[in-house]
């Protein structure tokens, strides 16, 4: 693991030379790793690996999983909601294109990708474009499922000592219940009795996982922190053609997985969940280009 | 206003949930188009839910609030 993130105190990184040789073509300092600069170590877009059909679970990315059957345990002797016979077509899925539903939902998929400095959204058509899918919390159907999620591929944090997960979300609607992350390193549990680092596990509905750092108003900075939103961050946003204002703009957030450090086998969970009301169909949760920075 | 693809009058209509699908309606219920196809139970709290909304017979449509 790299232990050299200072030199006499000063941050490597605003270091030029070591002994007149450039830090940047040094790989150890006195026989001590270097920390490596931070780069992209995973990113998921969703555009080419959840195949083309909306509200979709057909195809998923290689090495995810849904957790919709009671088929994983979501914190102490909890497992998921079963949604019978919906598991395809509801609760996590792929799309592309406006919310379906009224009054939730996004205007269309990340138009920037991983690498987006902006929550604009692709404006094709109402019926999207499969080069700008989307993860999404698909509520239609699905009343009072309250705890639903979909997982990552295994993933090796061996490597790294600062790692970052940074994704884009939306989350419209009168009816939003829960949104989570949480990262184990058990493949069939979100639970806190196997989090890959201290407080990176669900405890409860709304306790325990990951802290959540997002822009919670659409100004572009990360002024908000949770570990489950319970509730609409997006007041506007599920129609293409409307005007890319900040009320309906994707949301940039990001987790620190610094305690997942040095794990080898590692995934990340994204839970959801939908409620007892009657308009419970508003309140689908997107999640877009998600990548993960370590260094 | 007029229909961005073919500059046609747009026409005032629904955007509703049906059983087997989200619609364009007209405002005396006839189907102008099918958006998206779908599958609802009967009993759904989402079938007949809508919004009023403007549509072009090119498919074109808005949803109005």
């Amino acid at each position: 693991m790299p232990d050299i993130s200072t030199i006499n105190g000063v941050a490597i990184a605003s270091v030029a030379e070591v002994n007149s040789v450039a830090v940047a073509n040094i790989s150890t300092i006195m026989g001590i790793t270097k920390a490596s600069a931070a780069s992209t170590v995973y990113d998921w877009d969703f555009n080419s690996t959840t195949g083309t059909s909306n509200a979709s679970a057909a195809t998923l990315p290689s090495g995810w999983a849904k957790a919709d059957s009671g088929n994983m345990t979501v914190y102490g002797s909890t497992t998921d909601t079963d949604i019978a016979g919906y598991q395809s077509t509801r609760g996590w899925v792929f799309t592309d294109g406006e919310g379906t539903s009224t009054l939730t939902g996004v205007g269309g998929g990340m138009a920037g990708g991983v690498d987006a400095t902006d929550g604009a959204w692709d404006a094709t058509s109402a019926a999207g474009n499969t080069s700008f899918r989307y993860m999404l919390l698909e509520c239609s159907s699905i009343k009072n499922k309250p705890l639903m999620m979909m997982r990552t591929n295994e993933l090796d944090f061996s490597s790294y000592s600062t790692i970052t997960l940074h994704m884009w979300i939306h989350l419209y609607g009168s009816a939003i219940t829960r949104f989570g992350v949480a990262c184990t390193t058990d493949a069939s549990s979100a639970s806190s009795a196997v989090e890959a680092g201290s407080n990176l596990g669900f405890t409860g509905d709304d306790t325990g996982g990951c802290t959540i750092q997002y822009d919670s108003n659409g100004d572009g900075t990360l002024d908000g922190s949770t570990v489950r939103f319970t509730s609409q961050i997006n007041t506007d946003g599920d129609q293409y053609n409307e005007s890319q204002t900040a009320a309906r703009k994707w949301r940039k957030a990001t987790i620190d997985l610094s305690a997942a450090a040095g794990e080898s086998s590692v995934y990340i969970y994204f839970l959801g969940g939908t409620n007892n009301v009657s308009t419970y169909y508003r309140g689908d949760v997107s999640v877009d280009s998600i990548k993960i920075v370590a260094g | 206003m007029n229909c961005p693809n073919c500059n046609e009058n747009l026409n005032d209509g629904k955007y509703i949930c049906r059983q087997d699908g989200y619609k364009i309606e007209d405002l005396s219920d006839n189907v102008i188009f099918v958006v998206q196809s779908d599958t609802f139970d009967s009993d759904d709290d989402e079938v007949g839910d809508s919004q009023d909304a403007k549509y072009c017979t090119c498919r074109y449509y808005t949803r109005v609030f």
